[in-house]
């Protein structure tokens, strides 16, 4: 059966779900279709003569009429994106394309409109931008929420430890430190967890800069110098004289290599072996940390830069970390385009791996 | 070595207070708000200042700019005190003319040390 396009294309329309306007090259409406009389709230009868700004409201910025001038007379179409006023006098979003159409002797004949409303598309745009200023602005508020009492417990413990508020039984000084020490520990959790909230917001705001990796190496490992005196580590640092500066945020790389030596100076036994490698390959730097600690499970080799994720054995319980460090770490380094990765096998000690992009 | 100490949670500056006297070098002055701070710093000219940014009323940043426009006040150094870590806070108020930026938790015990070098330079 033959095919009666003109038909069809009446259907379409007149059933349109997207509003149809036509006009004259003067702009007045010549016909509009039931979707477009529903989404202006006009009629048929009141929109037909009038001008097609009858349902323009004053909010569209002038250079989106400037635009859309110019570019209907340069080459005959143009698509945007326009704030209407419907007939009960609220305000409403469109997502409209403008064709212009040419009769045989080349002058306009009419202007085609089709609309789409996207009023509420707009409005939940302008939900998300709001629920993430609220995003920012609780992580700020629990920030300062949690860190002034935490100051407290701290000042407290310090000055009653430094003698302060006199000389302290052996007992009572043991005790003070076990709650120095895991308000510390608690001190620690809340940063962890804020960074990660910071990450997770979107808000990690990497200052980049050409970084030298053997500066901020040197700085992380000098920050661990306590906890590897007490090891008894003496971390090796294998860099290359010539290694390029790294695109990079040196306080935030600072941060992963500081996690990763603490990581490996915790697992590894008194005396073993902690050391930092750097090398070139491309347009790519590749740092490792490695260690002859106890190494970790095959089967926790994937998970272990999860949130909260702990091998579960004697070392982890005693060491008292966050079990956010690494999930941290994974997010810092995807954040500056590279990867994080780990070898290892139990008793044999693990390396962990990661990339940063070369500065140019 | 004056000290003006401007925070509004009562532990704190008692903490810091202590501190600053246990470690011998500082006479300690304390006020509760910003508006209290102004009025202390004008009539006994400290040679430093500790502001909490988040009080009520009159928070860390518009104390400051209160200090900075009295005469008699602006040449006192000032240090900030925040729990906000951002450092963009950090910044807005060293371009604000503070001389430093300390964020909570701070450990009360290194306060001292940090306020002497800070007076100092």
């Amino acid at each position: 059966m033959p095919v009666d396009l003109v038909e069809i294309l009446r259907n379409v329309y007149e059933q349109s779900l997207d509003g149809i306007v036509i006009s004259d090259p003067q702009t007045v409406i010549i016909d509009v279709n039931a979707a477009y009389c529903e989404m202006t709230g006009y009629s048929r009868e009141e929109l037909i003569g009038q001008r097609t700004n009858v349902i323009r409201s004053g909010a569209t910025p002038r250079e989106t009429f400037t635009d859309m001038w110019q570019q209907l007379s340069a080459q005959g179409k143009w698509v945007g994106e326009l704030i209407n006023r419907h007939k009960d006098g609220t305000l409403w979003w469109s997502y409209i394309s403008i064709t212009r159409i040419v009769g045989a002797d080349g002058q306009v004949v009419a202007y085609v409109g089709l609309s789409r409303d996207i009023t509420e598309r707009r409005r939940m745009e302008e939900q998300l931008r709001a629920m993430d200023r609220m995003k920012s602005e609780f992580i700020a508020t629990v920030s300062h929420e949690l860190r002034t009492p935490m100051t407290a417990i701290k000042g407290s413990l310090g000055l009653a430890l430094a003698g302060a508020a006199g000389s302290l039984a052996s007992d009572l000084r043991e005790l003070l430190t076990i709650a120095m020490n895991n308000s510390d520990r608690l001190i620690r959790l809340i940063n962890d967890i804020l960074d990660l909230s910071r990450i997770e917001a979107g808000k990690l705001n990497l200052r980049l800069s050409p970084t030298d990796l053997a500066a901020v190496t040197l700085r992380s490992v000098a920050e661990l110098d306590a906890l590897a005196a007490q090891k008894q580590i003496a971390v090796q640092l294998r860099l290359p004289e010539h290694l390029p500066a790294a695109l990079a945020d040196a306080d935030r790389i600072g941060q992963v290599l500081v996690n990763l030596l603490s990581n490996a100076l915790k697992f590894t036994d008194a005396g073993g072996q902690v050391g930092v490698n750097a090398e070139r390959t491309g347009n790519w730097i590749t740092m490792q940390v490695s260690d002859s600690g106890i190494g970790i499970p095959r089967e926790h080799l994937k998970a272990i830069f999860e949130r909260f994720h702990r091998v579960d054995n004697a070392a982890s319980r005693r060491t008292g970390g966050t079990g956010l460090g690494l999930a941290i770490c994974q997010a810092i380094v995807a954040e500056h385009g590279g990867r994080i990765w780990v070898e290892s096998q139990p008793g044999k000690g693990s390396i962990f791996s990661f990339t940063l992009p070369v500065a140019r | 070595m004056r000290v003006l100490l401007i925070e509004d949670d009562p532990d704190i500056l008692k903490l810091a207070s202590m501190a600053l006297r246990f470690d011998g070098r500082f006479e300690v002055l304390q006020a509760a708000s910003g508006k209290e701070g102004l009025l202390i710093a004008q009539r006994e000219s400290p040679e430093i200042i500790v502001l909490d940014v988040m009080m009520p009323e009159m928070d860390g940043y518009e104390t400051l700019q209160h200090l900075k426009a009295d005469p008699k006040t602006r040449g006192i150094p000032v240090v900030f005190l925040s729990a906000r870590a951002h450092e963009q806070e950090a910044q807005r108020g060293l371009d604000m003319g503070a001389v430093g930026y300390l964020t909570k938790p701070f450990d009360p015990m290194q306060l001292p040390a940090t306020l002497w070098e800070l007076a100092l330079r």
